[in-house]
């Protein structure tokens, strides 16, 4: 039980972060028009909540909190990641905002799109 | 050269030597080409995985993750941010833009040291 236990408190778990990050950028996103002189102010914000949630779970990890906001011009955009860690104890996840279904349902003129990568490493 | 296989911090001669390599390799790949939404996923899948097999020659003392951003040429913003959680004094990161004619590269490198 003891070792379960131990297990679970070193690890991270995936759909946690997923929670917090959607979260994150649902809260200062939701409804806003592409703004010059706000992105600034979003973007810090958005990488600022992850980051303070990431760190209150309290896992022996490390944490990179990547986030990009583009307005949505027409324009093609390609993002890759590679990684060099263990692949047993560390990850990622990587969040586009908004889903296109989402956009559809609220039948808003979206005129920005956010890519949002968290790379947890772990220190153990 | 054989002087950076051993450093235990990001900070100093490993990332002039990161910062090089990744200049070269983005004027090599991005130079006279246009952007191509087919060739674009290749591209920047081959950008990374040259920085990548690139550092881990040069360095085991690291766990590294490379981060490649191709974007076409055109009239819109865009932004940009990075928050990071770790020890200052070891770890590092690299963020390198290179511009072309048609086409925008970025390329951000993060060290976590070991």
């Amino acid at each position: 039980m003891e070792e379960n236990q131990n297990l679970e408190e070193n690890t991270y778990s995936q759909e946690e972060v997923d929670r917090i990050t959607q979260e994150s950028i649902e809260s200062v996103l939701k409804e806003v028009q592409y703004d010059e002189s706000k992105v600034q102010g979003w973007i810090n914000a958005i990488c600022e909540k992850v980051t303070q949630q990431l760190i209150e779970l309290g896992k022996p990890y490390k944490y990179i909190v990547h986030c990009m906001i583009m307005q949505r011009n027409g324009a093609g955009a390609f993002v890759t990641t590679s990684q060099w860690w263990d692949t047993v104890a560390d990850g990622q996840i990587i969040i586009s905002w908004p889903k296109d279904k989402q956009a559809k349902q609220e039948q808003q003129k979206n005129t920005l799109h956010c890519i949002c990568s968290v790379f947890a490493v772990s220190m153990i | 050269m054989d002087q950076l296989t051993t450093v235990t911090s990001f900070n100093g001669p490993l990332k002039n030597d990161v910062q090089k390599f990744v200049q070269s390799t983005l004027q090599k790949e991005l130079d006279k080409s246009t952007y191509d939404h087919n060739d674009a996923q290749l591209k920047s899948n081959k950008i990374c995985d040259s920085i990548l097999k690139h550092l881990t020659t040069q360095n085991k003392n690291f766990k590294f993750i490379v981060n490649c951003l191709l974007m076409q040429k055109a009239e819109c913003g865009l932004n940009i941010s990075g928050s990071c959680f770790w020890d200052n004094e070891t770890d590092g990161s690299l963020t390198i833009k290179h511009e072309t004619e048609a086409i925008i590269g970025i390329v951000n490198v993060f060290a976590c040291a070991l």
